[in-house]
């Protein structure tokens, strides 16, 4: 199952030409009941054209706190909300959002924002920390919803 | 006694409050509303109202929530003699702990329930669609799910839930005195089986309510609701229904009501959407009584016509033409079942002829733009006619019914 999300999600980006992340992290990170700063760093960042997939993920976690996109006083190990992955997901997108998010892109509207578009779907809880799984789905949509799989 | 019970009543606030203090994450907001109604009947009126939802919630776990949100709303009606202001009301909006158990029948079983003051609606949303204080419970098992509910009527805002089944009913209602609804009580079960047949679904729902005013006239209700809904290829959907609605008010009553829908949809194509859609109550005659449902609505958009001894036919087109923009347009030609007078309540400067023989009520053209424009910031025009016929219904001074709406909305 983790590999057919893995497939459909990933040869869409590759053909796309976007970014091309070794098997063995896409495996690493779908096995992970509570991916870290460290994981959703290199994830995103990688995917969005912020940084070489050659780099590491204390690379992209620096990056990450240098953009100001993750939450203040975060540790590289620590377990990302699922509020906390919305905001990084939209700052890395160069996603506009709503009103209350263009005055205050903060996690909260950033989460509002992306269950609206559907990017996070069913029931959720912001503070929940978020799976390798959820993680991956979360970002193929986001390639929907921003058109990049054309 | 009375210390005892307020000591277990505090203790339980305590705890019930302090679980939800602890409770990390917990999630709220605050969303405003703008509706202006501007009606044009020979007369002019404007109906103006804002509000504030605010709502909190609160997930126990992955599979349990509480959801709690109460509401402030301004009202003024203005027209070009008098103007009310209702400055301020109050009032609990949808408040339940809600969650769900998967699994326990097997791998494709879900159990879901709602406790509290929740939104319940039957299938063609003609006999009931409102909030209730009680319960809501439902079993899926692979295809086919059962679902049953209950609870009182009688907290909540009467304008919200149009109880409007008798004639005591209707007398609370015009009373600006009374705020809640009349005391009832209502149940519902029902099931139903998906792709029973191959793209078809199919389902039986009966709903009921018990009268618990103790003066006036007591008039129980029950109504059976066979449903289907189905689709043909990606393009077309379609829906049917039948209410059966059997009653006492001291005598044994029946009436029926009955519906359709088809819809063709041909998304690429700037998202365009043609609906056709039937609706029929019956009125009082030799065999039926009036159609009178749990909750009554008004069945078109300008004319003010409840859902009983009336016939609607109508079709809707839409289509968003821009990214965010929806526009559409209605166009419904009403007609009554009976002979008898048309509902004095739907036009307010239309005159019935004394003697009317046709069944044609009018036709009511209406047009909508709605856009969305972000996430938390929508907006919403629309606007209609109702012509009535002055032929053989009306007479012939019976002005056009002009409406226009304004509706926002923003969630912070």
């Amino acid at each position: 199952m983790k590999r057919y999300i893995f497939s459909c999600i990933f040869s869409a980006m590759l053909i796309a030409g976007t970014f091309a992340q070794s098997n063995a992290f896409v495996d690493s990170l779908l096995s992970e009941k509570k991916v870290n700063y460290g994981q959703v760093s290199y994830l995103v960042l990688v995917a969005s054209d912020n940084l070489s997939e050659d780099a590491d993920e204390g690379r992209a976690f620096e990056l990450l706190e240098t953009l100001n996109w993750a939450p203040k006083g975060v540790a590289i190990a620590d377990s990302v909300p699922l509020a906390a992955y919305a905001r990084i997901l939209m700052s890395a997108f160069g996603m506009k959002g709503g009103v209350m998010y263009t005055l205050f892109p903060s996690s909260r509207y950033a989460y509002r924002e992306l269950a609206s578009l559907q990017v996070i779907q069913g029931r959720s809880d912001p503070s929940a920390t978020v799976d390798g799984v959820a993680a991956v789905r979360m970002l193929g949509r986001i390639f929907d919803v921003m058109g990049l799989n054309k | 006694m009375k210390k005892r019970t307020i000591a277990r009543l505090s203790a339980f606030l305590t705890v019930f409050f302090l679980a939800v203090a602890s409770a990390a994450s917990l999630d709220f907001g605050l969303s405003l509303t703008n509706d202006s109604d501007y009606l044009y009947e020979g007369d002019w009126s404007l109906v103006q109202a804002n509000e504030a939802h605010v709502w909190l919630a609160v997930p126990f776990g992955s599979s349990n929530a509480l959801y709690v949100s109460g509401l402030y709303e301004f009202q003024g009606t203005f027209n070009s003699t008098t103007s009310t202001l209702v400055p301020w009301r109050l009032d609990l909006g949808r408040t339940e702990f809600e969650g769900l158990l998967e699994g326990f029948l097997g791998s494709s079983s879900v159990f879901r329930y709602s406790v509290g003051r929740i939104a319940v609606e039957d299938f063609s949303n003609r006999v009931m669609s409102n909030l209730i204080d009680g319960f809501r419970a439902e079993l899926s098992l692979n295809n086919f799910s059962i679902y049953l509910g209950a609870g009182y009527r009688g907290l909540t805002y009467k304008e919200d839930a149009r109880s409007l089944i008798d004639e005591d009913d209707q007398t609370a209602y015009e009373d600006s005195s009374v705020y809640f609804a009349p005391k009832r009580v209502m149940a519902n079960l029902g099931f139903r089986l998906n792709e029973l047949v191959q793209g078809h679904d199919f389902g039986l729902e009966a709903w009921g309510q018990y009268d618990l005013e103790s003066a006036g006239k007591q008039t129980h209700t029950a109504y059976v609701e066979p449903f289907f809904e189905g689709r043909f290829g990606r393009l077309f959907r379609w829906r049917g229904w039948c209410v059966a609605e059997f009653g006492y008010d001291g005598e044994f009553f029946k009436s029926v009501a009955a519906g359709g829908t088809v819809r063709l949809s041909i998304p690429e194509i700037i998202g365009f959407r043609v609906t056709g859609n039937v609706a029929w109550a019956s009125g009082t005659n030799e065999n039926f009584r009036y159609f009178a449902p749990i909750r009554q609505k008004q069945i078109v958009t300008v004319a003010a016509y409840p859902f009983s001894d009336i016939l609607l036919t109508s079709l809707d087109l839409s289509a968003s033409p821009l990214r965010r923009v929806t526009v559409g347009a209605t166009g419904s030609a009403l007609f009554r079942t009976t002979t008898n007078a048309p509902s004095s309540d739907a036009l307010t400067k239309a005159t019935v002829r004394t003697e009317t023989s046709g069944y044609y009520l009018g036709f009511e053209p209406t047009a909508r733009v709605a856009w969305q424009a972000a996430a938390d910031l929508s907006f919403h025009l629309s606007g209609g006619v109702f012509i009535p016929n002055t032929v053989d219904i009306y007479t012939t001074d019976s002005p056009l019914r002009w409406k226009a709406s304004i509706n926002a909305a923003f969630n912070l």
